[in-house]
């Protein structure tokens, strides 16, 4: 080789070890020195952080009839900068449909991506994806269905599109039925595809627990066309009926009137969204008896034959008490002052036992407090208690007839429920299992909350009540069945005293007496056709009643006396 | 020729070339044994740095594959639970109460004016109303 040649080949050799040195410096610093800010930047370009959202929870009725499901919707969107606007309004436009022009007027003036059109049903969000668009991205999400609509609406609740639940179950049990979402980063090719070497998409979201109530969809129907009915008949203006299982405490419907669609709560005045038969506290009047009845009995004060002497009216702390015909109606047994109705008389128990013992009973069957029923607002109403400030000795006889304290509907039926269960309280509830994912079943146990009264005090009472039904209330006789209950109506309160003439009309009553095994409170505000809860909402009970006997497969006195 | 053959090894190895060991004399000019020797790990450290790159390729090409078979069974699971849920929706709706009343209203049917019960004794007295126990949801 001569010199020429080698000194060619040394140059040519420093050349390259310059150049791969470049190289080398360059990849240290790229790579090394500024390695974490380009790292960055990288990750800003390819890493999307991914929500998988878990699908809720469904819930069904006791019978396995969906109640609340998922339903998969998509939304679609584009990037503008990449996008092919033309050839993407040309195919998009009609199957979106979004007038052409508005669509390419959206995608020419955005500099982000374009929100183009949501809550697509599926056909469509596929047709979308099938189009293959580039920078045209169709993204399925899952919304909440109701597929009865209003049907037991205050107790389900709704699920917003954030997907938090509210109200009733959807409230209650949010946690439980929203399941676990996961996040993840990860990492995408130029072309936004998921890298096929990304190790975080082993994780998958878990689903929610699914929800089974005890709640019948058939007698939850049935209730809800009786209340509209009774709406409709007596020209009331809301109410609640409320029917339970009073050996377990389990419900069995609940129906309130006006009510809503879940489905598109965003249309619906939020007032309607509470549930009444759980958050809105009334005074029961005469239904309230049937409590002070029970302790004047439990105490020994009393038996369905003693006789008390029925005046016009009592004073009792000041204040005149009168009956709800203003009329006295002589000697009369318990039996006549729960089938007459008598305030005077409940007024005279209350006095005779006095403030200690009458307020222990009335917190005992857990007047004041909420009963613990497993759907969110349940409010506690209120009982003024002696030593409160704003409590009065009047309140002692208002009170015996359920006036001047308020109580839900739920508090209400489930102080009756207790004398139809041989005393012993149980705490309602409307989840009987809860399902997860593995099929893994968690079945609700009845939970006994009390015994208030004595099983022959209690089974004392409903044979005083079934007295008063077949004497004074024909109207809610049951053909048949024998049945126990009281009538209420009660003055609605208002700021300085009752608003007159509205009252709320009730009726609460059990059966088949021998051994209960349904309850119902049918509660109608401001009745038009008639003030008094025994001429309308007792009809309501009957019919309810004669319904959900033969559902519930209870078969008639007779018939039972025959087997 | 006889210039150039040795000058490729002698560029990448820095061996002494036949020009310092062999004398002009011998006329044809050969490769030395450890010149060959030489070229030939060299070549084996080719073929293996290529054996190692392609099994990499491969390897890699194979995780590429199957990661995207798995994502395209992902979406196909994905697509059939949305399917699914759909379906399950249908059954609902044609199910609900006001659906299963105007079929039965347009096939003839009424709600019972009289319930007739007849007393089988040999059904147990109990028939307390209770959740369906072998119902175990729908997942």
């Amino acid at each position: 080789m001569g010199e020429r040649t080698r000194r060619r080949l040394y140059v040519l050799c420093g050349a390259l070890v310059i150049v791969v040195a470049v190289i080398i410096g360059q990849l240290v610093r790229l790579q090394v020195v500024e390695g974490a800010q380009w790292e960055d930047e990288g990750n800003k370009i390819h890493t999307y952080t991914l929500t998988l959202t878990a699908q809720r929870g469904r819930i069904w009725d006791r019978n396995g009839n969906l109640l609340a499901d998922n339903i998969a919707r998509y939304q679609v969107t584009a990037d503008p900068g990449p996008v092919n606007i033309n050839k993407a309004v040309d195919q998009l436009a009609p199957l979106l449909n979004i007038p052409p022009n508005e669509m390419r007027a959206k995608l020419a003036g955005a500099h982000r991506q374009v929100l183009l059109a949501t809550k697509l049903p599926m056909a469509t969000g596929d047709a979308v994806r099938k189009l293959d668009l580039w920078a045209v991205y169709a993204t399925p999400y899952w919304q909440r269905s109701y597929p009865e609509h209003q049907l037991l609406s205050h107790v389900l609740g709704f699920v917003n599109a954030e997907g938090q639940g509210y109200y009733g179950v959807e409230g209650q049990y949010d946690s439980m039925l929203r399941g676990r979402e996961e996040t993840l980063q990860e990492n995408r090719d130029a072309y936004a595809q998921p890298s096929p070497f990304d190790p975080a998409r082993t994780d998958e979201p878990r689903s929610g627990v699914d929800l089974v109530l005890t709640i019948d969809r058939t007698m939850q129907a049935l209730t809800e066309a009786e209340l509209a009915r009774a709406l409709s008949e007596t020209g009331a203006k809301s109410g609640t009926i409320i029917a339970m299982d009073p050996r377990t405490g389990a419900i069995l419907a609940i129906a309130s009137l006006p009510t809503f669609d879940p489905n598109n709560y965003t249309e619906t005045p939020t007032s309607r969204f509470v549930n009444p038969a759980v958050s809105a506290p009334y005074e029961p009047g005469s239904t309230f008896k049937v409590l002070t009845m029970a302790a004047a009995l439990q105490e020994g004060r009393v038996t369905p034959n003693t006789v008390y002497n029925d005046t016009a009216w009592i004073e009792v702390g000041g204040q005149v008490i009168r009956n709800w015909d203003r009329k006295g109606h002589g000697p009369s047994t318990m039996i006549d002052l729960l089938a007459n109705s008598l305030n005077v008389g409940a007024a005279t128990l209350a006095t005779q036992m006095g403030g200690q013992t009458f307020y222990r009973y009335v917190q005992a069957f857990g007047i004041g407090r909420p009963t613990g029923i497993d759907v969110q607002g349940e409010a506690s109403g209120s009982l003024r208690m002696p030593g409160d400030l704003d409590w009065h000795e009047s309140d002692l006889a208002t009170n015996s007839f359920g006036q001047g304290l308020s109580t839900t509907p739920l508090q209400l039926i489930s102080a009756v429920a207790a004398v139809a269960n041989d005393g012993i309280q149980m705490r309602p509830y409307v989840v009987a299992q809860k399902v997860d994912g593995s099929g893994q079943v968690l079945t609700a146990k009845p939970i006994p909350l009390d015994r208030v009264i004595s099983a022959q005090a209690a089974r004392t009472l409903t044979g005083m009540l079934e007295q008063a039904v077949l004497r004074e209330n024909a109207l809610a006789h049951v053909p048949g069945y024998r049945i126990a209950g009281k009538t209420g109506t009660a003055q609605i309160p208002m700021p300085g005293g009752y608003d007159d003439p509205w009252t709320i009309a009730s009726f609460v009553g059990y059966g088949p007496v021998s051994d209960p095994r349904l309850i119902i409170l049918v509660k109608l505000d401001r009745p038009t056709s008639s003030p008094y809860g025994g001429q309308t909402a007792s009809p309501v009970f009957a019919r309810l009643a004669a319904r959900m006997f033969v559902l519930m497969g209870v078969p008639s006195d007779e018939a039972r006396a025959s087997r | 020729m006889g210039q150039v053959f040795p000058t490729v090894p002698k560029l990448l190895s820095g061996i002494k070339t036949m020009d310092e060991q062999t004398p002009e004399s011998h006329g044809i000019k050969q490769p030395s044994r450890p010149i060959e020797s030489a070229v030939v790990k060299l070549a084996l450290f080719v073929a293996l740095v290529g054996l190692v790159a392609g099994l990499y390729l491969w390897q890699a090409s194979e995780i590429a594959v199957t990661g995207r078979r798995i994502e395209a069974l992902r979406q196909r699971r994905q697509d059939l639970e949305r399917e699914n849920t759909e379906l399950l929706e249908q059954i609902a709706v044609e199910g609900s109460i006001p659906a299963l009343q105007e079929r039965a209203a347009r096939l003839g049917f009424s709600p019972a004016a009289q319930v007739d019960f007849v007393p089988v004794t040999a059904v147990p007295r109990d028939t307390m109303p209770t959740l369906r126990g072998q119902w175990t949801g729908s997942k």
